[in-house]
């Protein structure tokens, strides 16, 4: 093995900031506000049986600080929902991938490629309906909970899942 | 080169030593059953000799068949048990109803950890755990195989990894033993509160115990000799150093068992450790397996000019504190001698030191402790309010321990290299190597986009070193400089 340590002047390093986002597809907002739908009718529907069917529970002031509760909560998710999707962005380096989230809390996930194990596509059924799919990235880093990043085009993420897995098998070659 | 003279492409057997062990696994897994059983008979004599006893047993005898069949499955995995090496791989079948092949290829192999306790010693064998890399480490265990087969095993595993730039250090030089005397530094040096709280949570967990065995709480009887007992201050002082002797001979034995004639040596792949006092380990550190090191001391330790040196390797269980490395380290010299391997230049030595933002320092406190001080204390108040000064103490306790987080909180960086100073009550300084990075992390929140501050995270496959709140301009320069390592080298 021979030494090298080249010096890079900080100009020359390529900056990740100055890369331009791309957003998830606009359709995903749509699976968003299903999920969340779903998630909220079936609560809904759980707290209207338990007020029905429990008696003790029938105070007026119970029944409006749940409903208040409830509304707070609904308008906290329509909020996280239109910001949050602005932040939804990735974008793709030659050498690593780049994803933001976040609506009050923003992270942005650095993941190169020569670090990843193994990549999946994941979609669900209300994602299907709409043509989107989901790309899940591990490295020996992750517990479950490296980037995934939701809302793509069927075919870009199938595309994205190809791309990083011949990046994957490339550097895996070479270091063999 | 190889020394070996076993055969390992023939399948491999367990030492018959190994049906000991997992004899006793299962009278230590049954022990409770038997003991609940011989328990429930005297009860049921005693209380009710009309009681239709049969049913009861007749359903712990299922339960101990249960674990019996589930044990002989152990015990015929015992005569199926082989392992071998087929090429570039670690092959080990087992199985009779459920046959099971774990496949390692070799250069996966994190680390071979030999274990040898007393009837290892009495037997000539050595327990053997294999390691490996990966998200979901596969670990190989041999509860008994002969000693020779063992070493054998281990050089080839080791000699099959490829070589590191340490080209310096001759074949096998030991560089720490820790003596007698360095035990009863370290001793004296422990923490002694935390010793303090194992044995208070310990001795807590074994009433419970004795509660669940004998059917009765033994926590009223002790409240009522404690209240009738009459404290003065030359009790309270008795029992206070009573408190103390227990703890400092308990952090005593604990050293003992941890570090008792602690050797390492280096060759050029890496260092091999052994220690123990009941039970003597082998371990087999593979240097470029080591994702980051960190050393710690605290206020005794560094007067004494002692520190625990740890590495953290790849897809090492950090819950799991057993499978941590982690040794004293008696002088600087040593210390750097041991940590040169994976880096000889500490930025500390030859950059400007780095601070985070004067808000980490209270913003916790405001965030956190302050809400939950009032609210706690306006809820103490109607119950006693002398009682208020308890939260008002944590509170400020936890003040001040913010602050000095924050004033203790420096990191330098080169172009390869990140260092963390960091600690409360004690130092821990953090040596991570960019290129060991898997996944980085830029954090902000409302507070921070507007100060212009940021979060990093740096993941490795061993810990994620956290660099909080520092300007948004040093966390994107951070996160290029250690991009620039991961992909370009």
């Amino acid at each position: 093995m021979k030494y090298e340590n080249h010096f890079i002047s900080p100009e020359e390093i390529p900056k990740y900031a100055n890369v331009t986002l791309q957003p998830v597809e606009a359709v995903y907002k749509k699976v968003l506000y299903i999920n969340w739908g779903i998630a909220y009718t079936i609560l809904i529907s759980l707290l209207i049986a338990l007020f029905i069917f429990i008696k003790p529970l029938q105070i007026d002031w119970l029944i409006a600080i749940v409903a208040l509760t409830l509304l707070l909560l609904i308008f906290i998710t329509i909020a996280s929902v239109e910001i949050g999707f602005k932040n939804k962005t990735w974008a793709l380096r030659d050498k690593d991938i780049q994803f933001k989230k976040g609506w009050l809390f923003q992270t942005t996930h650095i993941i190169p490629f020569v670090k990843v194990q193994h990549c999946e596509l994941v979609s669900g059924p209300i994602g299907r309906k709409y043509g989107l799919a989901s790309i899940k990235i591990n490295t020996a880093a992750s517990n479950d909970i490296d980037i995934s990043i939701k809302g793509l085009k069927q075919e870009t993420a199938e595309q994205l899942k190809a791309f990083i897995m011949d990046k994957i098998e490339a550097y895996e070659h070479q270091q063999i | 080169m190889s020394t070996n003279k076993f055969d390992w492409s023939v399948p491999q057997r367990l030492s018959p030593v190994a049906l000991i062990f997992i004899l006793g696994k299962i009278i230590k897994d049954s022990w409770p059953l038997v003991l609940i059983v011989i328990g429930r008979i005297i009860i049921n004599d005693q209380n009710d000799e009309k009681r239709n006893t049969s049913v009861g047993i007749y359903f712990i005898l299922g339960i101990a068949l249960l674990i019996l069949i589930t044990h002989i499955n152990q015990l015929i995995n015992f005569f199926l048990f082989r392992i071998r090496i087929n090429g570039a791989e670690l092959v080990v079948t087992g199985g009779l109803l459920s046959k099971s092949k774990t496949i390692v290829p070799i250069n996966r192999v994190q680390s071979v950890h030999l274990i040898e306790n007393y009837l290892h010693k009495l037997t000539n064998t050595y327990a053997i755990k294999i390691e490996t890399a990966g998200s979901d480490a596969t670990e190989i265990e041999v509860k008994a195989i002969n000693k020779e087969k063992a070493l054998s095993i281990q050089s080839l595993l080791q000699n099959s990894v490829p070589e590191t730039s340490q080209k310096n250090i001759p074949e096998q030089v030991q560089i720490i033993g820790i003596q007698f005397a360095d035990v009863i530094k370290l001793a004296i040096s422990e923490n002694h509160i935390r010793t303090f709280l194992i044995i208070i949570a310990f001795a807590y967990a074994r009433l419970d115990d004795v509660k669940q065995l004998i059917g009765f709480d033994a926590s009223e009887i002790i409240d009522q000799q404690v209240n009738n007992a009459r404290f003065s201050i030359s009790g309270v002082l008795s029992l206070l150093s009573i408190g103390l002797f227990i703890t400092m001979w308990v952090s005593f034995i604990r050293v003992i068992l941890r570090y008792h004639e602690m050797k390492i040596s280096a060759n050029n792949k890496g260092f091999q450790m052994e220690w123990g006092f009941l039970q003597t380990q082998q371990k087999m550190l593979i240097q470029n397996k080591v994702q980051l090191v960190s050393w710690n001391y605290n206020f005794v330790r560094k007067l004494l000019g002692i520190s625990i040196l740890r590495f953290f390797m790849m897809g090492e269980n950090i819950t799991q504190t057993k499978q941590h490395i982690q040794l004293p380290v008696m002088d600087q010299h040593l210390l750097y001698q041991l940590i040169s391997p994976y880096q000889a230049v500490w930025p500390s030595s030859n950059t400007q030191s780095n601070s985070t933002h004067i808000a980490y320092g209270w913003r916790n406190t405001l965030l956190f402790v302050l809400p939950i001080l009032l609210a706690s204390s306006t809820a103490i108040y109607f119950w006693n309010p002398w009682y208020i000064l308890l939260p008002l103490f944590l509170s400020i306790y936890l003040a001040i321990s913010n602050w000095v987080k924050y004033q203790k909180f420096k990191y330098w960086f080169n172009e390869n290299t990140i260092q963390i100073q960091k600690g409360i009550w004690g130092v821990e300084n953090i040596l991570l190597n960019f290129n060991k990075i898997q996944h980085v992390i830029v954090k902000t929140s409302p507070f921070l986009r507007r100060k212009k501050l940021a979060t990093v995270e740096l993941r490795t496959a061993g810990e994620t070193i956290v660099i909080p709140y520092i300007s948004i301009e040093q966390a994107q320069y951070l996160v290029d400089l250690s991009l620039v390592n991961v992909e370009f080298h």
